[in-house]
């Protein structure tokens, strides 16, 4: 069950940290992606994971995570990025000529041109990518998902527990 | 470093696991002189953090297929390729570490199957030449000194038990108030699961605190009853267990006599050192102990330790078993507490009725974390992206529940464990070579259960009901079973009974390789108990002068 923006807002310190860095559009630090790589992955990633009654891929800072995962752990997948950023790019070209930037899209278009690609090995890259840098926080994914954040339980851990040993 | 590598020690052991670990107690214990080498580093349970990333998708506790590749097949006829096949825990403590905890005993029919239910045609079914009641006494040893929660006699299948696990079950979770719900309704005989983790504080360890982190990660409390936690401690403080993290073996050299003598290993510098043995115990789990015998290869053994009929490596076993899911109306919050609250056998034995051979546990579980299932838990015809995938994704993980089957692997020759003729990893050793393709009847077993567990979540009364397709992957496993295996005929087996190799006096091999069928998974109970069994028979021998 979503919970509202304030419901955020109220619950996340370090969330409201992250929104007031984005807020004042400090340039994030890039290990491995241009700065355009970096608007274009941006673009791709809130089109995958967008921001609707809780936060997206961005306020997750998922471009910040893919370029630290492709400088290191996954450093064997940078090409893999680039070739299907230059895909996106000439898909993009003929979409909506003479643009080659997919941040320019509109919504609908974004969608569309995600369709043509969601087969891919960058797309799955890019997806999981997102799902980790999202899911893979507990600050994000978790809330986002009602997941209780502490780090010990005692039951009732379930609204089925009560129930006990049925006969 | 306690003793000198040029110092022959009473025991070598390679491998600080789920077996390694026992051999270190039991035989420091005992008065002998100990060296323990183990490929993976030594950890504290401080170390042990609650990150999804680093520990499942990026192999924090398990061997990295980066630096250590895998190949795989399907048949011999295939061309092998390189893709991970084949994951354990790469640490001290090894797969106890990072198990589910679940710590079931074979049934007495999983030692005589052959016996019991005939032949299977295409696979090698046989009998272990050790029966349940010969093994009863050091699974009731590994219990009690490991630490186990469980509720005894409440599984009406299971084998008789000289003494009740030493702690009460853990609690009850929703997912398993619903297991057990729709199993009492279909009449069949749900128990509290069996499990490693400690329901109350025991010998100076404290109890779960249900932090929910156990499949895949280390207890940072120490309630998880890994070898780490439970035995490696009293091992050390013999001042007899000299235990090197990061020590990789690469060869097993043997004498003029054909006895082994020691084992050369690259040291966390990469240095290579050899360690001189009176005798060695192989505890380094299905894939790294036949990998290892082949690798050993001198002018007595040229195919290899302890491989003079061709068995190294053959009869490799995998994991099996496939994921139900259920979406309730109510939050299970199966994240919470230990995986596994109740577990049902009703469907463990073999029934020829059925037209094929096996049989499966199957337990109570969701068996996700949140980022794996974002990627691939939502029922089939859900989107994978964009804000509905966010938005189901985030209304369901809290009211999934699940249960997951355990079933049979059945033996076949042709499975198996091999050098890889081209590709090595990063110390300049031949990578595993995986040969394996699920004999007919392990994907029917999978089947015919997944329709049970279907079954039992629609008559708990949950309405949306899915099977994980992806769970029925067989080809990748953390079970790593048989690539020894037992016997008392040298033709046919690599140990025997006491798990000795056949035809070298001093080598044992104790661990996941030596076990002769799958039962139904859930290995780690009796690789310890094997492990206690014949840690007493080489205790015994050596005292005699035997070795």
């Amino acid at each position: 069950m979503p919970i509202s923006r304030r419901e955020w807002v109220l619950a996340s310190l370090c969330w409201s940290e992250l929104l007031n860095a984005q807020a004042s559009r400090r340039a994030p630090h890039l290990a491995v992606l241009s700065p355009a790589q970096a608007d274009e992955v941006r673009a791709l990633t809130n089109a995958i994971l967008p921001e609707t009654e809780t936060p997206g891929a961005e306020q997750a800072r998922t471009v910040e995570f893919i370029d630290a995962a492709l400088a290191g752990y996954d450093h064997d997948q940078l090409e893999l990025y680039r070739k299907g950023l230059a895909d996106v790019a000439a898909r993009t070209r003929r979409m909506s000529p003479p643009s080659a930037r997919f941040a320019d899209l509109s919504a609908a278009q974004q969608t569309a041109l995600l369709k043509t690609i969601e087969k891919t090995d960058f797309f799955d890259k890019l997806r999981t990518h997102t799902a980790l840098a999202y899911f893979g926080n507990l600050e994000f994914g978790g809330k986002s998902a009602g997941r209780d954040s502490a780090m010990h339980f005692q039951p009732p851990f379930g609204f089925y527990d009560a129930e006990g040993k049925v006969e | 470093m306690i003793y000198q590598p040029s110092d022959p020690v009473d025991f070598l052991v390679v491998g600080a696991g789920a077996a390694g670990g026992v051999m270190a107690k039991e035989l420091s214990a005992a008065g002998f002189r100990v060296v323990v080498l183990e490929q993976g580093p030594w950890h504290k349970a401080a170390d042990f953090i609650h990150d999804e990333i680093s520990v499942t998708f990026r192999n924090g506790l398990t061997n990295d297929h980066r630096v250590q590749p895998n190949t795989f097949r399907a048949t011999s006829e295939e061309k092998s390729k390189v893709r991970p096949a084949v994951e354990y825990g790469r640490m001290v403590g090894g797969g106890s570490v990072h198990f589910t905890a679940n710590y079931w005993r074979f049934h007495p029919d999983d030692f005589r199957e052959r016996s019991v239910f005939g032949p299977v045609e295409g696979a090698d079914l046989r009998d272990w030449p050790v029966t349940y009641d010969e093994l009863e006494p050091y699974y009731t040893k590994a219990e009690q000194e490991l630490g186990i929660s469980g509720q005894s006699g409440s599984n009406p299948f299971d084998g008789p038990r000289s003494k009740p696990y030493p702690l009460p079950p853990m609690p009850v979770k929703s997912s398993g108030v619903l297991f057990e719900r729709g199993a009492r309704k279909l009449g069949l005989h749900p128990f509290p699961a069996p499990v490693a983790v400690l329901s109350q504080p025991y010998r100076g360890r404290a109890a779960c605190t249900h932090c929910g982190f156990c499949e895949s990660f280390g207890c940072e409390m120490n309630a998880k009853s890994s070898t780490l936690a439970a035995l490696i401690p009293a091992a050390v403080k013999t001042g007899r267990c000299d235990l090197r993290p990061q020590s990789y073996v690469r060869k097993i050299e043997v004498g003029k006599d054909g006895r082994v003598t020691g084992a050369i290993y690259f040291d966390q510098q990469r240095r290579e050192i050899f360690q001189r043995a009176k005798a060695i115990v192989l505890c380094a789990n299905g894939a790294e102990t036949p990998r290892l015998l082949l690798q050993s290869k001198s002018n007595l053994f040229p195919h290899g330790l302890a491989n003079a009929h061709g068995n190294v490596g053959k009869y490799l076993m995998f994991d099996a078993g496939g994921l139900v899911l259920g979406l309730c109306d109510h939050p299970v919050n199966d994240y919470k507490s230990v995986a596994v609250s109740r577990v049902l056998h009703d469907f463990y034995a073999a029934d020829p009725k059925r037209g094929f051979y096996g049989g499966g546990g199957l337990d109570a579980r969701m068996d996700y974390y949140l980022a794996r299932f974002a990627l691939s838990g939502l029922p089939p015809g859900e989107p994978s992206w964009g804000a509905e995938w966010k938005n189901k994704v985030s209304q369901y993980y809290t009211h999934v529940t699940g249960t997951l089957a355990h079933s049979t692997c059945l033996a076949v020759e042709t499975n198996s464990i091999s050098l890889d003729d081209e590709i090595k990893d990063a110390w300049g050793l031949p990578a595993i070579r995986v040969t394996f393709r699920n004999h007919p009847d392990d994907i029917k077993t999978m089947k015919f259960l997944a329709e049970r567990q279907k079954e039992i979540l629609s008559a708990a009364g949950v309405k949306r009901v899915w099977l994980d397709s992806d769970s029925l992957d067989t080809t990748y496993s953390r079970h790593l079973m048989g690539t020894c295996r037992m016997g008392d005929d040298p033709q046919s087996s690599v140990v025997d009974r006491w798990n000795r190799a056949h035809g070298v006096l001093n080598l044992f091999i104790a661990d996941g390789s030596s076990l002769v069928t799958s039962a139904r998974q859930q290995p780690t109970a009796t690789i310890q108990a094997l492990a206690y069994r014949t840690a007493e028979h080489i205790t015994e021998a050596a005292r005699r002068g035997e070795l």
